[in-house]
């Protein structure tokens, strides 16, 4: 046989086996044992079959009456998950195969499927000393390649509005700092192009953020919170935001019911050490102990004392208010614990808890509809109980909850010297610009069709579908959140892909198709920071 | 005579094993090459290969932690395909081979 002969014969057998690889992955994917879901239809008769079965479930007993045969109809796999009808799986690519501590891709919602399992395990993949030497080899290159990544999507330009601060003093940032692509000369300009113009020329500055690994995800703390509280420092991830563009630390505290005092922290942090000085005879014992077991910390699923976790001493935990600091928030930022795989959880930046009397569902998914239920499961197991059995329970029985709800329901909004009782703008008290952002946000901007009220909200959760705009899995509906006190808590949409309120107000002038002007806009930002 | 009748009954030794040699060679590099594709090219599918996560793993830890776990399992797909279609094809062995030796020295 000559060398022709053979490289034909063996370039045939490289086909044949191309070929076989192929048919079998057809046959695999969407089966039992497969971790890729299907996206074939199922067939006409198999479906007509199944909805027989399900309207005439007597028919297969007569007939195994007549003829003494049992029948076992083909049942439908529970596992298999068929084509959706609306979203298109067009673009979408399939989860990379992960574990823990591995690097994942920040744009992780152009993927889709299922994971190998529902349930964690308390197991690392590696003994811990390897951990340990895994993440302080893997951190510098991905903290790298998140800053380049954050700066490729935004210019953190640190510029401040001239003469805005938050409620304790920080100055505000300056926006819209998302970048346009270079052929899109402004925000005006990009508003004028239809949903499906800049989808398919990939022009969306305001896609979702990933947690930076989000193959561990958990709570990941800002610099401000780390320097004071070095124990909640990660081996393995670090903030991706710059500490400008996040909430004040520490904020101030509003009492509901001692609204004379301002800020009754007087600038401190409320910490276990501090707080029964602070709040003794300023709250009910009710109200004291809901306070204690919000600042006591108790292990969570990366944060306790096993080698399961993320700092490089063992960790006494967190408590609500490291998050919630001072019932506000640090900016820290999680993954939402309402989904699977993990590669699926939305992340979800931690929202502030002043106001949360007026809020009659909380959670950005969960639709939780009370403060003491809130109490009881917050995700300090990432949606997994089944960790608790390794790394310890919380133990909060439910009058405790309940009383951490006391507590709860007093934390105040910050002052709003310029809204009467009706959250009208006093017109002695404001600016033209003020006033022509209010009547926009009532009127040409449709802001109030969700924000309104004592908190500015409806309480309702809203799919904004903004998958219309870039390839990527749908996002479903999320909690519309209160605008009252929207200044102090930067920055905006649950996985805080709008750095400043100029980007929020251009999210939305895009996603709304509103086509605001230029100064519109800028009416908008300004009557916002009234709030 | 009696040395002439010798050396057609008896063949000498050498010629035996330079024919083994070549077929021995031929089997060899066939079979690694069959297994070198078979494997790679399931490692482009998703969830089909039973040494993705460890191909994946190894990988990102060889770049020094830089390579993201899709793209490593991918670029190991792409090297195991080459090396399985080189051997089979028997082109380019020189630097089949060297990806070869390389790849090797990664599986330790």
């Amino acid at each position: 046989m000559n060398e022709k002969t053979a490289r034909i014969i063996g370039m045939l057998g490289i086909i044949g086996i191309a070929f076989g690889v192929y048919s079998t992955y057809q046959l695999y994917h969407g089966s039992d044992l497969s971790r890729v879901p299907s996206t074939r239809r199922q067939t006409q008769s198999n479906s007509q079959e199944i909805t027989n079965q399900a309207t005439n479930p007597g028919q297969d007993a007569r007939n195994t009456t007549s003829t003494d045969e049992i029948h076992f109809a083909p049942a439908p796999s529970p596992r298999q998950i068929q084509e959706a009808t609306g979203p298109r799986l067009d673009g979408l690519q399939i989860y990379p195969a992960i574990q823990k501590g591995m690097r994942t891709p920040f744009d992780l919602w152009r993927y889709y499927g299922r994971g190998v399992s529902s349930f964690a395990s308390p197991v690392l993949p590696m003994r811990f000393d390897q951990w340990i030497e895994f993440h302080r080899k893997q951190k510098p290159g991905l903290m790298r390649d998140v800053h380049a990544y954050m700066n490729e999507r935004f210019s953190f330009t640190e510029e401040p509005i001239e003469g805005q601060f938050m409620s304790g003093g920080k100055p505000i940032m300056k926006g819209p700092v998302a970048r346009l692509a270079a052929d899109i000369s402004s925000y005006e300009t990009m508003a004028e192009l239809t949903p499906s113009e800049i989808k398919d020329r990939d022009l969306f500055p305001y896609k979702p953020l990933a947690h930076p690994l989000q193959s561990t995800a958990h709570m990941v703390f800002p610099r401000s919170w780390i320097k004071v509280h070095p124990e909640h420092e990660r081996m393995d991830v670090d903030m991706d935001i710059p500490e400008a563009y996040l909430p004040e630390f520490p904020p101030p505290m509003y009492l509901s019911t001692h609204r004379e005092l301002g800020d009754v922290t007087n600038g401190r942090e409320v910490t276990l050490d501090n707080f029964f000085e602070i709040f003794d005879g300023l709250i009910t014992p009710e109200q004291m102990e809901g306070l204690k077991e919000l600042l006591r910390p108790s292990p969570t699923t990366w944060f306790n004392h096993t080698d399961h976790r993320v700092t490089e001493k063992p960790s006494k935990g967190v408590a609500c208010f490291d998050c919630h600091v001072n019932g506000h928030t640090s900016g820290a930022f999680e993954l939402g614990p309402d989904a699977r795989p993990i590669l699926a959880r939305l992340r979800v930046d931690t929202p502030t808890m002043r106001g949360n009397f007026n809020l009659m569902q909380l959670s950005s998914k969960r639709s939780i509809r009370s403060m003491d239920h809130f109490s009881e499961v917050e995700e300090y197991f990432d949606g997994d109980p089944g960790m608790q059995q390794a790394i310890g329970p919380r133990a909060v029985k439910r009058e405790v909850t309940n009383r951490m709800g006391d507590f709860n329901a007093i934390l105040d909004y910050p002052p709003t010297p310029k809204l009467d009782p009706l959250m009208r703008l006093i017109p002695e008290l404001s600016s033209e610009s003020e006033r022509r952002g209010e009547v926009l946000f009532h009127g040409k901007a449709m802001c109030s069709k969700c924000h309104y009220g004592p908190a500015f909200v409806d309480d309702y959760m809203h799919d904004l579908k903004v998958e219309r705009f870039y390839v990527g899995r749908p996002e479903g509906p999320i909690k519309t959140f209160p605008l009252r006190g929207i200044k102090d808590t930067p920055p905006y949409l649950h996985d805080g892909r709008l750095p400043t309120l100029h980007d929020a107000v251009e999210f939305f002038n895009l996603i709304l198709q509103l086509q605001l002007s230029k100064q519109e806009k800028e009416d908008l930002v300004n009557y916002l920071l009234c709030l | 005579m009696s040395s002439s009748s010798a050396s057609k009954t008896v063949p000498s030794e050498p010629a035996i094993s330079q024919e083994a040699y070549a077929s021995d060679l031929l089997l060899l590099r066939l079979s690694l090459g069959l297994v070198y594709f078979l494997f790679g090219f399931l490692k482009l599918f998703p969830d089909l290969s039973p040494a993705e996560l460890l191909g994946s793993q190894t990988i990102m830890r060889m770049s020094g932690y830089q390579m993201g776990a899709d793209l490593a399992l991918r670029s190991l797909a792409v090297m195991e395909v080459l090396i399985g279609i080189g051997f089979i094809l028997n082109i380019c062995l020189r630097w089949v081979s060297i990806l070869f030796f390389a790849h090797m020295a990664g599986t330790f």
